[in-house]
């Protein structure tokens, strides 16, 4: 016999002791630092890993190119957040489905995400929810700003990762690497590091202009004939497997 | 108690009740069906006019408790005999669900059989009492689990990001 025993209730009603289901979402509070790039990369990470999950692109503002729906039509579900009930979709969507939902969140959606976890985050902890949210920190301090901005009103409701985009070669750090906010914030949550590297503008552009993944130019299903030269094809090949094996390494974090 | 204060707790009102707990049944036997919180929600709108959220529905579920935990009772643990035993009391009509952690032997894999057995009651709060054994020193050598305070991270949006080892800040 087991010593879990539920009586009368939806499984789902349970207090959890650890997160059986995950939320990760981006802190979306700097538009362009390559939210959308990362989570691409994560999807296809989890994808290579077996893991089934639902994507929800929740950036109102980003409504065509470059948005989550943009690369995953069909798969993606947009959801506006600008209703009464807010993010609410996190809960149902796990209710229904899959155990993992990549959310993309748009710039400018931090009150609307702070508010939410606020009233919200107790109910979603013990349905087993677990979040963790991912800071996108660029050489432009503002990156920097959010994310500290965002941890102030989360707290430790979530795990934190800090996704150090590189988005130019010999990205210059410092408002991340040497401020005492920066400093305070890596000391209480201790938030894992992933070194995004930079990525050519040749393969980057087209790639985003067809709503063509990293993993789609490197295996060539781009259907893109800019995209179908073998070296871009080689550097895609290169970018993936380099964010695969961050990924790799802090799987514990992306799981359930 | 000192009568000042059982004077103002005397002249508080209870907490009302939940205007949903009339339709905890309904609200059940929905959520029993596959329906979401959501999905709730717009049955007790469409059907009752009850304008309600998922939190309420959320908590209807939990009970009348609501979202606000009571203090954690700590197990009553006694150790005699191989078997673990695990009984649960549900409160009337709150069927709320309970579920145990095994205990610390269960979770290093050391040899207990547990047992669990549930009898439902009127009037009463759930208790839960679990009775362990072969585990007796472990259970001893365990500390008591103490709530760590996490440190707050704050953070002023309208200060500048300081540069670290000297006290100029980055604009």
């Amino acid at each position: 016999m087991s010593t879990s025993q539920t009586i009368g209730a939806p499984e789902e009603a349970t207090p959890a002791t650890m997160p059986n289901k995950r939320v990760i979402l981006t802190m979306g509070g700097k538009g362009g630092v390559g939210k959308t790039t990362f989570m691409l990369s994560l999807a296809e990470w989890l994808g290579n890993q077996g893991m089934a999950f639902q994507m929800l692109d929740l950036d109102v503002e980003n409504k065509a190119r470059g948005s989550l729906k943009h690369y995953f039509e069909g798969a993606a579900t947009k959801v506006n957040i600008h209703t009464p009930a807010g993010l609410d979709a996190f809960i149902d969507a796990l209710d229904q489905g899959p155990k993992i939902i990549l959310a993309d969140m748009g710039a400018g959606s931090g009150q609307v995400a702070h508010e939410w976890f606020d009233t919200m985050y107790e109910a979603a902890e013990e349905l087993g929810i677990g979040f963790t949210a991912i800071g996108i920190v660029t050489a432009d301090p503002a990156s920097v700003e959010s994310v500290l901005s965002w941890a102030k009103a989360l707290q430790h409701k979530v795990q934190y990762v800090v996704v150090l985009n590189e988005a130019v070669q010999h990205a210059d750090f410092t408002y991340w690497d040497k401020t005492e906010q920066a400093e305070q914030f890596r000391r209480i949550f201790k938030p894992v590091i992933i070194r995004m590297k930079n990525r050519l503008a040749d393969l980057e552009n087209p790639a985003r202009q067809h709503g063509a993944t990293l993993g789609e130019v490197a295996t060539r299903r781009a259907n893109v004939p800019e995209l179908a030269k073998s070296s871009l094809v080689a550097r895609a090949q290169g970018y993936q497997k380099q964010i695969f094996q961050e990924l790799d390494q802090n799987r514990e974090l992306f799981l359930v | 108690m000192v009568r000042e204060f059982q004077a103002v707790l005397d002249g508080l009102a209870g907490k009302a009740p939940s205007p949903l707990e009339e339709y905890r049944e309904l609200i059940w036997e929905l959520r029993r069906r596959g329906l979401t919180y959501r999905e709730i929600a717009g049955v007790l709108a469409d059907r009752f006019q009850v304008q309600t959220d998922l939190g309420q529905v959320y908590d209807v579920l939990r009970g009348s408790a609501g979202r606000r935990k009571p203090p954690a009772k700590r197990p009553e643990v006694r150790s005699e005999g191989a078997a673990a035993r695990v009984e649960t009391v549900p409160a009337p009509q709150a069927r709320a669900a309970i579920r145990l952690r095994p205990a610390p032997a269960v979770r290093q894999g050391l040899p207990v059989r547990p047992a669990a057995q549930v009898r439902p009651a009127a009037q009463e709060r759930p208790v839960a009492r679990v009775e362990t054994g072969q585990a007796p020193a472990i259970h001893a050598a365990q500390p008591l689990r103490k709530k760590v305070e996490k440190p707050v991270f704050e953070y002023d949006e309208n200060e500048p990001l300081r540069l670290t080892g000297n006290s100029k800040s980055i604009e």
